[in-house]
This record gives C-alpha cells, sequence and structure tokens, in this order.
C-alpha cells in the first residue's frame, strides 16, 4: 500500500458499486482499495461525487445521501465535484451544499467562480477547491509542448485566499510553481468542454438535438467515443460534453509527487479501468 | 442596446459607423509583442498578421475618426491567460491604449483584471465571453472585481439571459448577435486555433458502449453524428457562404433582439475582426435593418420576419441550426 493520498471520482453511487461487483475496487471496513495496472495496491482515502464538467449531471439528494453513508460507515471524507453553473445550476447545488454543511471534512470542487462565491458567503465551513476548469493552461493534444499556465499574480493569490481555496485540481504537471498544493487527476486530462453536446442529441429529433436549455436523458451513461486522428497521439475521450487526452496516468506518480498532495483517480471517466490491475474489461 | 462592430483596418471606422455601428472594437498586436513571444501564442485569440491594427498610432487614429462620431473603441486583450513574465508588457500596453482614448479593455483572464486595476489604469474593463459568466454570483463576483460589462457566453439561452440580467447586479451585458459559433465553451477550451479548430477534425470514431447500453447505440450515434456535422457546418458560418446579396449565413441572433431589447441587454456583438471589410459592412447593415425595427416599436414577430426576410434563406433558418438563441 502506497503513503500517497488517493481519492475516488464518481459521477454517480452506481459508478461505484459496478466497480466494486466487477471485483475492481475492493470494499472493506476501512475503505476501498484497488491495485494498480504496475503493481502496488492503493487505499482511496476519500470520495468524490459528481462531474466537474456537465451541469446536467449534478448528483441528486438521494445520491448525495448513499454517498455520505457509505463514507460515514468508512469514515472516508467527502468531496463533492460541482460543473460550471447557470442561475438554476446554482439552484440545484444550493440544496446538496446546505446537507453537505456540517459533514465533518467535506470539500466542494466548484467549477465556477459563481460556485466559489456562493461557497464563501453562506456555506464558509465547507472545505474549497479550484476546478480544472478555472485553472487556465493550454493543453491542446495537437501541441509538441506544454504551454505555460496563467500568471498566479498576488492579486489572484489574494482572490483564492478570499474564497477559501486550499487545494488546486490539475491534471497536467504544471510548469511553475504554484502557491497551493494540487490535486492531480488520472488517468485523464480535460482539453475542451462546453455546455453543447454532441453525444446528448442522440434520443432527439433533429430540431431539439445539440440545445443548450434542455432537459437531458444522459445519454453520455450508455457510451463513450474514443476519438482518433493522425494530428493527436494516442486518443481523445469523449465523455458527454467534454475531450478528454491520456494524461500520462501512472507515469505521472513518480513525476509530480513534489506538488501533489492528493491523487484523484476518476472512475467516471475510465470506467473499463484502465488504471486498475484487475479486471480491466470486467464492467464491458 | 447598442450595435457592437469588430474593425481590423482605419479605413473601415466611417464606413462601419455609416452602416451603423454604435460602438467598435478592435485588436494591436504591439511590435515589441511579435519580437519576444512565440508564434502561436497569440495577444488576442487572432493571428498577429491577419486581425490586429498595426502599431498605436493606426489605434489612435480610430479612436480620433470615431469619436467624432461619438463612437466607443474597445480593444481585445483576450487571450485566454497571461503568463507572469507577459504582464508587464500587457499593463504597458494597457496604459498607453489608455491614454490614447481606448475606452474599455476586453479581457478574459481574470489575472489581468486584478492587475488592472490594481495599477489603477483608468479604463472600463469588459469581461470576454471567455471570462464564462454564467450566473449572477459570477457576475456579482466580477463586477466587485471592477467589472463594467460582461459579455455574456454563446451558449445561454435567452430564457438563461433574462434570469441573470434579472438579478440586477450592476453590470452592463452584451450578447453575441452574428456570425461564428463555437463547437465548444470558448472559456473552457484548452486548444488553441493555431493548430486549426479541434472540433473540425475529421476523428474516426469508436462507439465504446457502457453497462446497460441500448443494444443499437452505436447505430444511434452514427444517425446523430451526421447531424452533428450539419450542426458544426452551421456554426462555421454555413461553410463561409454569402446569401444571394452578399450577407453572411451562419450564426444569428436576430429574431431574438425584440426580447433582448425586453431583458435590456446593453449591446450587441458582431463576431469577426478577421473578416474582410465588405462581410463586416453587409453585417452591421443587416444588423441594424432588424434593430431599427425593434427601435421603432414592431412586433417581436414582426422583427423575426423582417430577419428571415432580408436573410432570405428560409432552408436555413428553418433548421434553427443557424440560431444562437433556439
Amino acid at each position: 500500500m502506497t503513503n500517497r493520498a488517493w481519492a475516488l471520482a464518481v459521477e454517480r453511487p452506481e459508478d461505484l458499486s459496478r466497480a466494486i461487483a466487477a471485483g475492481a475496487i475492493r470494499e472493506t471496513a476501512a475503505g476501498w482499495t484497488a491495485d494498480l495496472i504496475t503493481g502496488g495496491a492503493v487505499r482511496f482515502n476519500r470520495l468524490y461525487l459528481g462531474d466537474e464538467f456537465c451541469h446536467h449531471l449534478i448528483p441528486t439528494l438521494p445520491e448525495l445521501e448513499t454517498a455520505l453513508a457509505g463514507c460515514a460507515v468508512r469514515q472516508v471524507p467527502f468531496t463533492l465535484a460541482t460543473p460550471p453553473v447557470t442561475d438554476e445550476g446554482i439552484n440545484a447545488l444550493r440544496p446538496l451544499l446546505v446537507r453537505l454543511a456540517d459533514e465533518p471534512d467535506a470539500e466542494v470542487v466548484a467549477n465556477d467562480w459563481g460556485t466559489l462565491r456562493l461557497l464563501s458567503r453562506e456555506f464558509p465551513k465547507l472545505g474549497r477547491i479550484l476546478g480544472r476548469t478555472l485553472r487556465r493552461q493550454i493543453k491542446d493534444p495537437r501541441a509538441a509542448e506544454t504551454t505555460a499556465a496563467g500568471a498566479m499574480t498576488d492579486g489572484y493569490m489574494t482572490l483564492l485566499q478570499r474564497f477559501g481555496v486550499s487545494l488546486i485540481s490539475a491534471d497536467r504537471l504544471p510548469d511553475i510553481e504554484t502557491a497551493l498544493p494540487l490535486a492531480m487527476h488520472v488517468p485523464f486530462e480535460f482539453v475542451t468542454s462546453g455546455r453543447i453536446c454532441s453525444i446528448s442529441g442522440v434520443p432527439f429529433p433533429q430540431q431539439r438535438k445539440f440545445l443548450v436549455d434542455f432537459s437531458c436523458p444522459k445519454p453520455c451513461r450508455e457510451f463513450y467515443l474514443d476519438l482518433k486522428d493522425a494530428s493527436v497521439k494516442g486518443f481523445i475521450r469523449q465523455k458527454g460534453n467534454t475531450l478528454f487526452a491520456d494524461n500520462g496516468g501512472l507515469a505521472l506518480l513518480e513525476k509530480a509527487e513534489h506538488w501533489v498532495k492528493r491523487w484523484v483517480y476518476d472512475l467516471s471517466i475510465d470506467k473499463k479501468l484502465s488504471l486498475l490491475a484487475q479486471p480491466v474489461e470486467a464492467l464491458v | 442596446m447598442k450595435l457592437l462592430a469588430p474593425l481590423s483596418r482605419v479605413d473601415e471606422v466611417e464606413p462601419l459607423i455609416r452602416s451603423g455601428a454604435e460602438e467598435i472594437y478592435c485588436g494591436l498586436v504591439p511590435t515589441a509583442w511579435v519580437q519576444t513571444q512565440a508564434t502561436d501564442d497569440w495577444l488576442n485569440r487572432r493571428n498577429p498578421n491577419g486581425a490586429n491594427l498595426h502599431g498605436l498610432s493606426e489605434l489612435t487614429s480610430v479612436v480620433t475618426q470615431a469619436d467624432a462620431h461619438d463612437v466607443p473603441v474597445f480593444l481585445t486583450l483576450n487571450a485566454h491567460h497571461y503568463k507572469a513574465e507577459q504582464m508587464p508588457l500587457i499593463l504597458d500596453m494597457a496604459r498607453r491604449v489608455a491614454a490614447v482614448g481606448v475606452e474599455a479593455l476586453i479581457i478574459s483572464d481574470i489575472s489581468l483584471i486584478l492587475a488592472i486595476r490594481e495599477a489603477d489604469i483608468d479604463i472600463r474593463i469588459h469581461l470576454s465571453s471567455l471570462g464564462t459568466c454564467t450566473n449572477a454570483e459570477s457576475a456579482a463576483m466580477y463586477a466587485e472585481l471592477g467589472v463594467d460589462r460582461i459579455i455574456l457566453p454563446r451558449h445561454l439561452s435567452a430564457r438563461e439571459i433574462g434570469v441573470l440580467r434579472d438579478a440586477n447586479v450592476p453590470v452592463e451585458y452584451e450578447v453575441f448577435l452574428l456570425n461564428d459559433g463555437c463547437a465548444y465553451e470558448e472559456g473552457h477550451c484548452l486548444t488553441t486555433h493555431h493548430y486549426g479548430p479541434i472540433c473540425m477534425t475529421p476523428w474516426q470514431m469508436d462507439v465504446q458502449p457502457l453497462p446497460g447500453a441500448k443494444a443499437d447505440i452505436a447505430v444511434q450515434w452514427e444517425t446523430n453524428h451526421k447531424a452533428y456535422q450539419s450542426f458544426l457546418w452551421h456554426l462555421n458560418n454555413c461553410g463561409s457562404s454569402n446569401n444571394e446579396k452578399g450577407l453572411p449565413n451562419g450564426p444569428c441572433g436576430l429574431c431574438a433582439l425584440s426580447e433582448m431589447q425586453a431583458m435590456g441587454v446593453d449591446s450587441l456583438k458582431i463576431v469577426g475582426r478577421e473578416a474582410s471589410p465588405l462581410r463586416k459592412l453587409a453585417s452591421v447593415q443587416l444588423a441594424r435593418a432588424v434593430l431599427n425595427r425593434v427601435r421603432a416599436g414592431d412586433s417581436a414577430e414582426a422583427v423575426a420576419d423582417k430577419a428571415k426576410a432580408l436573410r432570405n434563406t428560409p432552408e436555413l433558418c428553418s433548421s434553427t441550426y443557424m440560431c444562437y438563441y433556439r
């Protein structure tokens, strides 16, 4: 078992149940564990629930309760992952935040400055993590080299301090020193995202496809797209409204050790469990 | 509700204003930037050679000409983000353009917004659509940081804009009106057009079914994908085409103008600094003709009818894929 701090990120409790049923993740009284493909077991000592990119995937209150119950039994702390939001998204988050407000050691990953402002004003006890969409760095999979990330000026750091941010989400090695520690996601980095989702169009007739203001039946829970082109190495994974590229996965572990306070395994993007030793294709 | 037009050449000022532009935005890339930065590191999301003014003297000429018509000029400093070592050059540029009378800077990077306010540079700040402000909490935060106007992202519905406007955050709101769609959210797209738009990549697609997927999900995707390719074509200015009168086809919010007026939207953005002068003028004239009907008090239905009649592309309009506000 490694000494690294690991969190397990799932979009909904069902994803975790399936991984456990498949034997890829073990459930014990003390938490969840798994074996990595490179060898070595990990214990996940935090659970993330939710999606960082799509407001249609904000968990329901019953889903939150299920996740919290699982965490309480195992004394594993909890993190709610939240996406960019409209005013209606803020309204959807509010009851979840109310429920979380007094949970010990609970955190929220915010991918919207509005969510951060709301948290600092109304839910000051909740821990706050800067989401990946708010930390800017060009990560074009067609580019040969990493482009520098946005400046973390004194003013920017003061703003993060004002909002009580204690951790920055990342999915690529930073090229500059960050004043705050990182929560590094594996095995994918997000490349692009948006409210218009090609996959969401599947169940709809022509004129109702690709809208922004609609009720989504979530066909993204039925399939991913793996995209290939000569302009990119490997493949791009499209999960719903977002494209992800392989970020090196476990190879990052050694390279990024000194930057990283927490590793986050995105099970919800990697439902086929490419990072875990057994059983790789069990869920297909 | 003002009509905001793009500009990339000094000789476009007078024709744009005569065509109906009431605000102008443009870009400028100083020689010092070109000499010191990587070729794929664009100052303002447009190629330095294609869509930008050259030198402060050109910008001064634009501002002077526009000022004679009481038309304000805004300057884009709207890169996704800037590096720490670029900040001094950009702050120096901000001071210089403020001194020649540019009324506002269009900025996306929150660090630059903070730096400009900290440096006490006397200039308005318009939050770029890349700032991805989609709710009143976020708008309030930007207002607290000293932002005067928020350019809303393309991907908000008219109804959602109304909800945001009703929150009465003390900022102006600008919305997209014509041209140049985006498949993804600009502020959440970490790619660069230096390599071409990633959304137009001809991907080889492999459907990966998950537990519970319908048996024919790959077939359903294939059908949907054809529709999505059509959608992208409409976003991409209908293959960069024009109608028979030379008016540009492409993303359009003209039918929603009455609704925008009723909501109290402050400015209507025409996209396309890099476009030809003819395309810019045609876009402004088209938008102004419809806006004039709103100002004359025509009904929303009559305004929409006017827009569709001017376009005269019923097959494109009826698809709805060209509409900013579907």
